[in-house]
């Protein structure tokens, strides 16, 4: 399926250079057309507004005057996005951007909150990257929301092809309080999806969270002879490509599912299922006969570890961590955690979002040594 | 067929060169017959035209045009090749016509006119065979002899307008030749100059040109008689002009000139010589000696001086006063000036005992801008530091002597034999005078600082003569010959390798090179010993070659030997300075503490005595009142006995004994008392006195007190003074910081920008051929890791002066900092061979809260010093350590550079002193780093030092931050 992409951008260099681009990398997958930003209400009305697009492409400075007539267009990027998202729901607005751009003109969170992706014009195309791939998959996403005849629950969980809906239908609803699951609207269920979903540890969880639940380093975890027991826990619904990142795993596993697995896996070989760190690498090496390694806290030689350091990504044991506090999950979601040793080794940690009462041991944690 | 077509055939039968075949030569031709395309040939007659007025023509008849820029080829290549084979002749109408004339014309020959007009005619036949008979016999004609070269006018413009472009150096060979003939002076006059057709008038009171010297000499050009007699008749001077090229260089001043000139010929007789140039009727084309020149001899009175005239008419150019002021100054500088004694020295040799040389002088007359340029007097000279002369001898020994005039510290001479011998070049000599422009040189003296210094600035510089004419192109304003300014901006810290002997260890002189204008003075050779310093031919300019080379080098070398000689003389005034000023401040403390332990002890003495005082006084009014009691104790007794007696009814006689006593009693009483309050008068007084002396004392050390407290406060204002400074630098730096946020903002988009068009390239590249394309790959990747370290240096910006940096204090990881600051250096480091070993824990933090970058400024301004130090040397190893010592965390740099004696270690601390050479990584220091890493660590109750480093290696700072005072527990309690 070939999508349609209208593309608005000040600098007719860009606009060239995109179209080109667009057209050299992935003809079969999208079909671009690039036009200048509306110079009047008019022009908008008349231009954009009634385009038939799968996705609209903003640049989010437009203030460069159109050559013949010297005029700057009403709009900057993000009013621009504003008018499209209030006359076209449903078709998603990708900001579409310089990166120092969007750093200098520092835009608030409620005006990013219109805009549905914000995207680098430096990286869309950069080789080695599926970026390309995730456009692709976002567009469809979309697509696949606003096609979906009845916008509840039932149709959502198809959508995400959830293989315990009676398991996760409460966490899925806690975690979507803010609208309602029986009568959605498409920019607010992609958002939910993309970025509590998709983003939070929880109910989907990542190969590093994957591997730590079951007591086994992330390696093992993604190692062929494992995965092939966790297929069917997989995330396989829309926007299963993920989110717009560099150099970071985009695959996701149902949590509910990796347990079912696991248990059954246990339980075959006669023994209790819990704590399932400490038995299922021990079931493990039995049915795959070769030895497995554990996964291992980062800050002491505690094995297994109980939970993920947010800032290092790497197993940590709750005793040698402490709550962070980086971003507002739903309660449903994991906790996030930061590890003594991100603490006594970078200094990324803000120590503004660390527990107040937890703040007063940093100076002993630094101070540890190895 | 048409008359083209026609004419055509006709070039083929008359057997024309090919050349002529061509239309435009068939147009010509027609035009010159005044015939049109279809005219009847007996129509034609003879059409005299210019040029122009052929192309007009041809354009009008023919509708062809030629462009005014063929003008020239319609002139070599058909005009004359047509007068070659007698069918055109110039100027028909007045064949005398000047050349170049803009009269000149053409036209047909009457013969070939007559052949054309019976084209097609019975005639025809015969008469185009006798027409080529005629032709033939006339170009063909057999005959033999010989033949000379033509000389054509243009030489002469070769010779004059083209080789000299000057208008001063013109007038210089003029002068040149007064000088050739002992003239003792030249008068330069200008008559309305200020307007184009002016006069110029050059008169001295030479012996003239007789009318042999006339002939063999001023009208040949190129004439040997100058090189057949190098030196003059009277006072033996070094003839010059060797191409006598004078006369002709005129050309580019005036149209016309006129020679007057009275001489003596063998028999005594006085000769006078007029003769007119008018250079117009030189014009290309014509041969030299075709043109007449005018002359008249003549006898005249035997008391008639000697001299030349030469007036030159119809000056070319307008005159102004900087032009005016220019030649003036350059004329006057045109021979050797007559300052340099050791000119007349070495001309003394050379002259024939009998005839002194009175010297040369020239003038000038120009009333429309009397403004005089003139010498410069010997008392300017006197007010140089030095004067330093050079000379090379005979074989190539060269020496040099250096002679303080006027002393800076030292009166001194030095010389200085130079180890190099010279292989091109011989009998050089140099002398130039060096001027400090420092107003203490200029206490009495006619001469201030800034009239000398403007004056050197025009005037300055080092002169080249040949023998004794000065070659133009050195020693000007702006010229740098021996590239003394450029190595001088460039701070280049060395001067020539022989002359380290004279050096202090330790002292830079090159940053005390003087340049252009502070020299003045010439290097002079003679022309015969050195053939490789070859003047050219514009005479502004020597040939660069070997010989040039050592003569630039040897030149230098005196200047090197000043500069070295000089810096030592200023850091020795420096260091008596300091130290004179040491011991006077020393001096000054001392009397003031003597004066204030004076006070002391005297407000000592005063209180001491004092209290003498006040125990005297006391004393004594003890003293008398104990008497006092004493009889008044005695005396109540007797009273009382007498009460007693009186009551017992003792005998009259014995009360009036006792009567008796007592009122001797009451007398002595009364005396005593009467001594008391004496003594008690005295005694007042006396602590009187004693209250006066402490009150003294009082004051006394009050005022101490007050010395003391405005000894602090001034300290204090010091102490605020250079804090203030210090918040101007900062302030200077902080505005910095921001045009630098912002140039690291731009350095991220350049690198976004980068790596855009390498994709754009990398997708182009696609397109074309596999082998070019790797090579273009190649490239583009090379590029692309440019941009990556861009990418780093924006990072390493924003960590020196982002925001995180400069307001956020922790107890920063000191590992990631080190490597953020080498990170963008590794490249370069990798490049040039530098090893850089890091050797910190990646916990170790700093510990106390700081500003991250003030820790990033400590480490940045070490390592950077650190590759200063090492950069030249061939082993080159840094090393960063970080560790837990006793009292604190030490950073210590470590380097293999050329180390730094002990006893610098604490100057290098201090603002602005520097001892790293310059280089391309990191610039040339301030002298700030190492006092702003001190400052930073004396801010933390630290320390920065250097300390002996460990063995292989040859410096190390060590930095020192002690640990917080309130420690924090372990962390089993966690």
């Amino acid at each position: 399926m070939k999508f349609n992409i209208i593309y608005v951008d000040d600098e007719e260099k860009d606009r060239d250079l995109f179209t080109l681009r667009f057209n050299e990398f992935c003809k079969d997958k999208f079909n671009i057309s690039a036009f200048k930003p509306p110079k009047t209400r008019e022009e908008y009305e008349s231009e954009i507004k009634p385009q038939e697009t799968d996705l609209f492409l903003i640049d989010l400075d437009l203030s460069i005057p159109e050559e013949e007539s010297r005029k700057r267009s009403i709009f900057d990027g993000l009013s621009l996005a504003m008018e499209l998202s209030n006359n076209r729901p449903g078709v998603p607005i990708i900001l579409f951007t310089r990166e120092e751009i969007i750093n200098r003109r520092n835009p608030s969170k409620q005006a990013l909150a219109i805009i549905d992706e914000t995207l680098y014009k430096g990286k869309l195309f950069v080789e080695g990257t599926k970026n390309l791939d995730v456009l692709y998959n976002f567009v469809q996403g979309f697509k696949l929301l606003r096609d979906c005849k009845e916008k509840n629950i039932k149709s959502l969980l198809s959508l995400l092809n959830d293989p315990n809906p009676d398991i996760n239908r409460d966490d899925l609803n806690i975690s979507s309080s803010l609208f309602n699951l029986d009568y959605w609207e498409v920019s607010d269920v992609a958002s939910w999806i993309r970025r509590v979903l998709l983003s939070y540890p929880g109910i989907l969880f990542d190969s590093i969270f994957c591997a730590t639940l079951l007591g086994i380093t992330k390696d093992e975890f993604l190692s062929k002879d494992i995965q092939i027991f966790f297929m069917d826990a997989k995330y396989t619904g829309i926007f299963a490509e993920g989110i717009f990142v560099d150099n970071e795993d985009t695959e996701r596993w149902w949590k509910s599912k990796i347990i079912e697995i696991v248990i059954d896996i246990i339980a075959e070989l006669g023994t209790s299922p819990t704590p399932i760190k400490k038995n299922f690498p021990n079931s493990l090496e039995q049915k795959i006969g070769r030895e497995i390694q554990r996964s291992k806290c980062n800050s002491s030689n505690i094995s297994p570890a109980d939970t993920v350091c947010f800032i290092k990504k790497e197993p940590v044991s709750y005793q040698n961590s402490l709550s962070y506090y980086p971003d507002s999950r739903p309660s449903v979601m994991e906790e996030a955690r930061v590890s003594y040793k991100a603490i006594q080794e970078t200094d990324r940690v803000n120590l503004n979002l660390i527990d107040e009462t937890d703040r007063e041991l940093i100076p002993k944690i630094r101070k540890m040594k190895e | 067929m048409n008359n083209v077509e026609e004419l055509r055939q006709l070039f083929e039968k008359l057997n024309l060169p090919k050349d002529l075949h061509n239309d435009r030569s068939v147009l010509t031709l027609l035009v010159l017959l005044n015939l049109k395309k279809d005219s009847p040939w007996e129509k034609a007659e003879r059409n005299l035209l210019g040029i122009q007025e052929i192309i007009e023509k041809i354009k009008a008849f023919y509708n062809v045009d030629y462009a005014t820029g063929s003008r020239e080829s319609i002139r070599r290549e058909t005009i004359n090749l047509f007068i070659e084979h007698s069918i055109i002749e110039k100027n028909p109408d007045e064949p005398t016509r000047a050349p170049r004339s803009p009269k000149t014309n053409y036209g047909v020959t009457k013969d070939f006119l007559n052949l054309m007009k019976s084209f097609g005619k019975t005639e025809w036949d015969k008469k185009l065979v006798n027409f080529k008979d005629k032709i033939v016999s006339e170009f063909n004609q057999s005959e033999q002899g010989y033949v000379n070269f033509q000389t054509d006018s243009a030489i002469l413009i070769e010779l004059g307008e083209k080789l000299v472009t000057n208008s001063s150096i013109a007038l210089a060979e003029l002068v040149k030749n007064s000088y050739d003939a002992d003239a003792t002076k030249a008068i330069i006059r200008m008559r309305g100059i200020s307007k184009k057709g002016g006069t110029i008038i050059i008169e001295d009171d030479g012996t003239g040109m007789n009318y042999s010297a006339f002939i063999d000499g001023w009208m040949r050009i190129a004439s040997r008689i100058k090189k057949e007699e190098p030196y003059s008749i009277l006072y033996s001077r070094k003839t010059s002009g060797e191409k006598g090229i004078g006369r002709f260089a005129c050309r580019k001043l005036a149209r016309k000139l006129e020679l007057e000139t009275v001489s003596q010929n063998v028999h005594g007789v006085k000769e006078k010589l007029t003769a007119y140039f008018n250079w117009e009727a030189f014009e290309e084309g014509t041969s030299v000696d075709a043109i007449d020149i005018y002359y008249k001899k003549e006898v005249t009175s035997e008391d008639t001086p000697t001299y030349t005239i030469i007036t030159l008419k119809d000056v070319k150019d307008s005159w102004n006063e900087q032009s005016i002021s220019q030649m003036q100054k350059e004329l006057l500088e045109l021979i050797t000036p007559k300052t340099f004694e050791e000119e007349i020295k070495h001309n003394k040799e050379t002259e024939s005992e009998e005839v002194y040389d009175p010297g040369f002088e020239v003038s000038f007359d120009i009333p429309e801008y009397p403004k005089q340029e003139t010498f410069l007097t010997d008392d300017f000279f006197k007010n140089a530091w030095a004067k330093i002369s050079g000379c090379i001898n005979e074989t190539g020994d060269a020496n040099l002597k250096l002679e303080v005039i006027k002393p800076y510290l030292n009166k001194f001479e030095k010389s200085h034999k130079v180890s190099k011998k010279f292989e091109f070049i011989k009998n050089v000599d140099f002398i130039f005078y060096i001027f400090v422009l420092n107003p203490e040189f200029f206490i009495n003296s006619e001469w201030n600082r800034r009239k000398t210094g403007t004056l050197l600035k025009i005037k300055g510089g080092i002169k080249v003569y040949g023998d004794k004419f000065r070659i133009f192109g050195y020693g000007i304003e702006g010229d740098d010959w021996l590239k003394i300014d450029a190595d001088r901006a460039k701070s280049r810290s060395g001067v020539n390798k022989e002359l380290k002997i004279y050096r202090e260890k330790g002292d830079r002189p090159g940053l005390r090179l003087f340049t252009n204008n502070v020299l003045y003075g010439h290097v002079k050779f003679v022309l015969n010993d050195n053939m490789g310093l070859n003047i050219a031919s514009d005479r502004e300019r020597l040939i660069e070659n070997e010989s040039y080379d050592e003569l630039k080098y040897f030149v230098r070398l005196g200047i090197d030997f000043a500069t070295v000689l000089y810096s030592k003389e200023v850091d020795e005034k420096i260091q008596l300075k300091e130290e004179k000023e040491e011991a006077e401040r020393k001096a000054q403390e001392e009397a003031k503490r003597k004066a204030q332990e004076e006070t002391e002890r005297k407000v000592q003495d005063l209180l001491d005595q004092a209290t003498k005082i006040r125990n005297e006084a006391k004393d004594l009014g003890k003293k008398t009142t104990l008497k006092r009691r004493k009889i008044e104790d005695e005396r109540r007794m007797l009273e009382i006995a007498k009460q007693k007696l009186e009551e017992v009814k003792a005998s009259d006689n014995e009360i009036k004994q006792v009567v008796t006593s007592i009122s001797r009693l009451l007398k002595e009483e009364r005396i005593a008392i009467q001594e008391e309050e004496k003594a008690q008068e005295v005694a007042q007084k006396l602590i009187d006195d004693a209250d006066t002396l402490q009150k003294q004392s009082y004051e006394y050390k009050f005022q101490l007190e007050k010395e003391r407290k405005e000894d602090v406060e001034r300290e204090k204002e010091i102490i605020e003074e250079i804090f203030r400074r210090e918040y101007a630098l900062l302030r200077a730096l902080a505005s910095t910081g921001n045009s630098i946020l912002l140039f690291q903002h731009e350095m991220r988009i350049l690198n976004d920008t980068i790596r855009d068009l390498v994709i754009n390239y990398k997708q182009m590249l696609n397109m074309i051929q596999p082998l070019e394309k790797h090579i273009y790959l190649m490239s583009l990747d090379s590029y692309l890791q440019r941009a990556e370290i861009i990418g780093v240096f924006a990072e390493f910006l924003g960590l020196a002066v982002g925001s995180r940096s400069i307001h956020e204090v922790d107890e920063w990881l000191i590992l990631p900092i080190v490597k953020a600051i080498v990170n963008p250096f590794t490249y370069e480091f990798d490049r040039r061979g530098v090893e850089l070993i890091i050797s910190i824990d990646k916990r170790l933090r700093v510990p106390q809260k700081m500003y991250r970058a003030e820790l990033f400024s400590i480490i940045y301004n070490l390592v950077s010093n650190a590759y200063k130090f090492v950069h030249q040397e061939q082993i080159q190893k840094i090393m960063i350590k970080a560790f837990e010592g006793e009292h604190g965390l030490h950073i210590q740099v470590l380097d293999t550079g050329k180390g730094l004696e002990k006893s610098r270690w604490e100057d290098v601390f201090k603002a602005f002193v520097t001892d790293s050479d310059p280089n391309t990584i990191f610039g040339t220091g301030m002298g700030l780093g190492l006092k702003i890493v001190k400052d930073i660590a004396l801010a933390y109750n630290g320390n920065a030092q250097f300390v002996d480093p460990p063995e292989n290696w040859k410096t190390c700072v060590d930095i020192l931050f002690p640990y917080n005072s309130n420690k924090e527990g372990n962390m089993n309690e966690i």
